[in-house]
Parts: C-alpha cells; sequence; structure tokens
C-alpha cells in the first residue's frame, strides 16, 4: 500500500485542524472540556463538572460546526476530483462548471418562493423538496456545460469555460433575484448564496450532509477503477469492458447529489474543489482511487482551517468563508491554468 | 474464429463499408491494408464493438456480437490504437495494470499483478515499471499500451480464443519499433490468437502477413495470401500508381517498388 503513509499524515492532519478548529473563535474552548464535554456525550459520568455554557457552545455550535466542515470540505473537493477525471481535465470542479451555482438556485427557489408563494410547507415536505430542487437544477446545469462543451467525447476546454461562465451568471442571476424578492433574512442575503456560511450548522444538517456524503464518497471509490481507465480516452475504456455513457451518468449522479446537498445547507463555496485534487496530484499520481480518498481527507482539512481563519480573522465579527477560500484558491488556479499552458506545449497536462 | 459477414456501415447517405465479409483464423496474422479512406479504420472498430449502427453480423467464435457484450468481451479480446491520448501521470505499471481491468472488481488480485510483472518481463520492460509513462518516448509509450493489451488476453478461455486487434500500431514508430512489433504480432498469433491488424506499410505486410484483406472504396477487392494480393493490378487499382514485385534468391518473400 504505497499511499498508506499519505493517508496517514491527512489523517493525523485532519485531527489536528478539526481539534485546533473547535478551539479558536470568539471564546476559547479547552481541551479538557472538550474531552468532559465528549464523555458526558456518550452517557459517562465524569467527576469533574465544567461551565453548562461552554458545554453548550462546544456540542450546539462549534462541534456541529466543524464536523460540517469536514463533510463539505469532503465533498466538494472529491466533487472535483471525479469532474476532473469525467472532464478529462484538470481544471474542472463544481464552482466552475456550474453545479454549484445551479444547486444555490435550486435551492433558493425553494426558499423563497416556496415560503413567499406557497405560504407554508409542513416543515418535513420543505426539509426534502429543498435539497431535491437543489439537485435537479444542479444536475441540469451540470449537463447543460457536459454537453454543450463535449463533442465525439472530447470535451473542448476553452468551451467548457465559457459556457460555465454563461450557466454561472444565468443561475447567479436567477438566485439574485430570489434574493431581492425575499422576506427572509437569511435569505435576502446574498453573500450567504455567493460565499457560503457555516453559521447556520447544527446537527440535522450535519447528519444530512454527513450521510449523503458519505454514501456518495464510497459510491465514487467504487468508479475508481472505471475512471481510471477512461484516462485512457472513452474509446479504449469501451475496449476495457466499460461502458462510457453509463459510467459519465452515474458520476454526474453523485457527484450533483454531493454537491447539491453541501450547497443548499451552506452555500456556494468555490474553489475548494479545485485545488484539493491538484494539491494530491503533486504526488505525481492520477489514481483516481488515490485522488477520491486523499481528496476526502485533505479537502476535510483545508475546509476547516479556512473556517477557521474566517472566523479568527476578523473576531468577533465573521468573514463568509467563500472570500478566504477564492482568496487562496484563484492564485493557484492560476498557477495551475499556466503550468497547463506549458503542459500542452510538452504533450500533456503535467509532463 | 472471427467472422464478419455482409458488413454495411453508413454515415449520412455515404456509404463507408459495402456488405464487406470475410473471417480471421487464429494462427494467421491478417493485415487490412486500403488506401486512405477505404474503411479500414471503421472495418476494426465494427468488429471490436466500438461502433454500432451496422447491418450484418460480426461473430466470435461463432457466436453474434451484440451491444450489450461489452464487460464479457474484453476479457479475450484487445485492441491496440494508433496513439493513446493519454495525458495524465501514471506508471508504466499502473498504465499496464488497466488491462486486467476487465478481470476484477475493485483491487487487483495477486494473480493480476503476477500477469502483470510476466508480461513486462517479456517484453524487457521491467526497468521501467515505475516510470512515468509521460516522459517516456513514442516507442516506449506504445510499447506500454501493447503490454497492456497483452495483460488484458493473458489467460486462454475455457472456450473459443483470444483476439488482438490493431489500429496502425506501428505507424508513428521507427524501423526497428516497427518490426519488433509485427515479431510480437507473429509470435502471439503462434499461441493461437486470432491478430488482425490495419496496416499501410505494404512492404511489411508481405513479410508479415499470412493473410491480407484489401479494401477500396469499402469494398473487399481482395482476400487472400499476401502475394496473392499484392500484386502491381491491384496497387494500381487502389492508388493509382504503376509498382513492380522483385523476388530475390535468398528472400522468402518479394519486394514492392512502387511509383516506378
Amino acid at each position: 500500500m504505497k499511499f498508506g503513509s499519505i493517508y496517514l499524515c491527512l489523517g493525523i492532519g485532519l485531527v489536528i485542524s478539526v481539534l485546533l478548529s473547535i478551539r479558536a473563535g470568539a471564546v476559547d474552548v479547552s481541551y479538557r472540556e472538550i474531552i468532559i464535554s465528549l464523555a458526558k456525550a456518550c452517557g459517562l459520568h465524569p467527576a469533574t463538572e465544567i461551565d453548562r455554557i461552554q458545554e453548550g457552545l462546544f456540542m450546539q455550535i462549534r462541534l456541529p460546526r466543524v464536523l460540517l466542515c469536514v463533510a463539505v470540505g469532503a465533498g466538494l473537493s472529491v466533487s472535483g476530483a471525479l469532474m476532473q477525471a469525467l472532464f478529462r481535465n484538470p481544471i474542472v470542479e463544481p464552482g466552475l462548471i456550474g453545479t454549484s451555482a445551479g444547486s444555490a438556485f435550486g435551492a433558493a427557489l425553494v426558499f423563497v418562493a416556496g415560503r413567499t408563494l406557497f405560504i407554508e410547507l409542513s416543515p418535513v415536505l420543505g426539509a426534502l423538496i429543498l435539497p431535491c430542487s437543489a439537485f435537479v437544477f444542479g444536475l441540469l446545469s451540470t449537463l447543460i456545460v457536459y454537453r454543450l462543451s463535449s463533442a465525439a467525447g472530447k470535451v473542448s476546454a476553452a468551451t467548457m469555460i465559457l459556457v460555465g461562465i454563461a450557466v454561472n451568471a444565468v443561475a447567479a442571476s436567477g438566485t439574485g433575484f430570489l434574493s431581492y424578492i425575499a422576506r427572509d433574512p437569511q435569505a435576502r442575503s446574498i453573500t450567504f448564496w455567493s460565499l457560503g456560511t457555516f453559521s447556520g450548522a447544527d446537527w440535522p444538517s450535519v447528519y444530512l450532509v454527513g450521510a449523503v456524503t458519505l454514501v456518495c464518497i464510497l459510491a465514487a471509490l467504487r468508479f475508481s477503477k472505471s475512471l481510471n481507465a477512461l484516462l485512457l480516452g472513452e474509446e479504449e475504456a469501451g475496449y476495457l469492458g466499460i461502458d462510457p455513457d453509463k459510467l459519465k451518468m452515474r458520476i454526474l449522479l453523485v457527484n450533483t447529489a454531493m454537491v447539491a446537498i453541501a450547497t443548499s445547507v451552506v452555500g456556494v463555496i468555490g474553489f475548494v474543489g479545485l485545488i484539493v485534487p491538484h494539491l494530491l496530484r503533486l504526488f505525481k499520481s492520477a489514481d483516481n482511487r488515490f485522488l477520491i480518498i486523499g481528496s476526502a481527507l485533505l479537502g476535510g482539512i483545508l475546509m476547516t482551517a479556512a473556517d477557521m481563519l474566517s472566523r479568527v480573522l476578523l473576531a468577533p465579527a465573521e468573514l463568509p468563508i467563500g472570500i478566504v477560500t477564492a482568496l487562496v484558491g484563484a492564485p493557484v488556479f492560476l498557477w495551475i491554468l499556466g503550468r497547463q499552458k506549458s503542459g500542452e506545449r510538452k504533450g500533456g497536462f503535467y509532463a | 474464429m472471427l467472422e464478419v459477414q455482409n458488413v454495411s456501415f453508413r454515415i449520412g447517405k455515404r456509404l463507408i463499408l459495402d456488405t464487406v465479409s470475410t473471417s480471421f483464423l487464429p494462427g494467421n496474422v491478417s493485415m487490412i491494408i486500403g488506401p486512405n479512406g477505404s474503411g479500414k479504420s471503421t472495418l476494426l472498430k465494427i468488429i471490436s464493438n466500438e461502433l454500432k449502427r451496422y447491418s450484418g453480423s460480426i461473430s466470435y467464435g461463432g457466436k453474434i456480437l451484440t451491444a450489450g457484450q461489452h464487460s464479457s468481451l474484453a476479457k479475450r479480446r484487445a485492441v491496440l490504437a494508433q496513439h493513446s491520448e493519454l495525458s495524465f501521470p501514471l506508471t508504466v505499471e499502473e498504465v499496464v495494470m488497466m488491462g486486467r481491468y476487465p478481470h476484477f472488481k475493485v483491487q487487483p488480485t495477486a494473480h493480476d499483478q503476477l500477469v502483470v510483472n510476466q508480461v513486462l518481463e517479456e517484453l524487457n520492460m521491467t526497468r521501467l515499471r515505475f516510470q512515468n509513462y509521460l516522459t517516456l518516448s513514442g516507442g516506449e509509450k506504445q510499447k506500454t499500451h501493447f503490454a497492456r493489451a497483452l495483460a488484458q488476453i493473458r489467460e486462454v478461455p475455457v472456450e473459443g480464443c483470444r483476439y488482438l486487434l490493431l489500429d496502425e500500431p506501428i505507424a508513428s514508430l521507427d524501423l526497428n519499433y516497427q518490426h519488433e512489433f509485427l515479431r510480437m504480432a507473429r509470435l502471439l498469433a503462434s499461441d493461437n490468437i486470432v491478430v488482425v491488424a490495419v496496416i499501410h506499410d505494404l512492404n511489411l505486410a508481405l513479410q508479415y502477413a499470412d493473410h491480407i484483406v484489401a479494401l477500396h472504396h469499402g469494398k473487399v477487392i481482395a482476400d487472400n495470401k499476401p502475394q496473392q494480393v499484392i500484386t502491381p493490378s491491384l496497387i494500381d487499382s487502389m492508388y493509382g500508381l504503376k509498382s513492380r514485385i522483385l523476388h530475390t534468391d535468398n528472400l522468402p518473400f518479394p519486394i514492392l517498388v512502387t511509383n516506378v
């Protein structure tokens, strides 16, 4: 297992970043308080008592928030890895090809129109319709970009980016319009939809995003062999016994499910899905199994770190997390584009 | 045995293949020749189950090919294309392991690893094993894909035989690699594998083929042993070139000189 040591390092990194992120914020939470709260949550009765407010802060605010960060970071990064394999291009990510913007529109539609027009949906029905609508519009946007930018099994990167810009613009203007007419204060906040935030994290959203992301990552791992074969091109993947059309549809579904659920809870967070798989490629491997597992771990680390920064930088105020990820991610994106350009001259993305 | 029966294929109104029938036997190196646009590659794509909307039938060992046979066919039929568009950093070993994909579900077994080791050994590629595919020369890249194809059809199936389809496999290789590839193709054919190659160089066809199918405007115009197929009249009708066939005493095959 040649990637074992990398997974181990990433796993340790994830634990460290989770611990640091739980402690950081307007009020510090000590390790002692963390351990005692966790013990109590597990049904134990520790000898020492701690401040109830501190315990509540940890159990109801910090812990779900950090876990949501891990789930969303893992989901978006694995989605980036999947889309890069599907488009056979390392500059693809859900924010670029319309998945995120489409999902945000779908979520906003139910969030705003659902409350404004249909007045009151029952809470259970509303909680189901919101992610479904995000999924439908996310899938629709992704399909439009994929269909328009691919011809005869080959994806043109330039067309893909241009179609992506158009689809993103349409989805964003739709979301903008909805947030303009909305009455709900959170839906009115355009920054929530375009730059994302984890401030609304609670246990139900952790369960929802966590479960969907976990199932989707496990499903994606089953496709890793076929995705590797797809690196050879669709024809040759077919010669190896893989039905490329079926594979593409399954990947799109799994990918959109992850992105749509995450986006409907935390808004659009860009660039994570782009830079995480690319950082992993610095280990000089394009094996999709490694990229998927690695992306899940590293995505969790980076998202937790970015969220911690967004809370600490202007404490006690909070920066939208999209500002942090774009500030770090966009320069990396440009660097990758530069590398790809020089790589093409030498005959390959990474040559 | 691989049989092609009355296969026709159209793109729009253009007839690319016109009732093509032929058969390829195990033990033979069969080559498909013809000018550009004569339908050679199309025929190979139909045989390999890549193109589907054709009329007529293809049968592998007596069983007619249907669209849904992707995975079962992949265990005994390998295809080597002219060049592969692989542009990601994989090691040589990882690329060759792709040939084992039809044989395992999620993770390669010890047997799959053994096959990859053996194939690399046989092709003298063990030293390249952990090298990044993108840093290889054109010849080494193609040889890596050849190894992948060999790994794919390593096992002799319980019934029927194995098939290796080569679509202009040596078009961009130097002289040395061209002969190495065709020698390997001969060796494989002698191992009861049906070998079918699309090829442009008629002298290499004369030297290495057991059986040649000549296509012109989508029709089979000759289907026989090399020396019966490659004649000045056929060269004239296919390419519009005058030619001579030279026999020399100490060569087992003749030499074609064109445009004389």
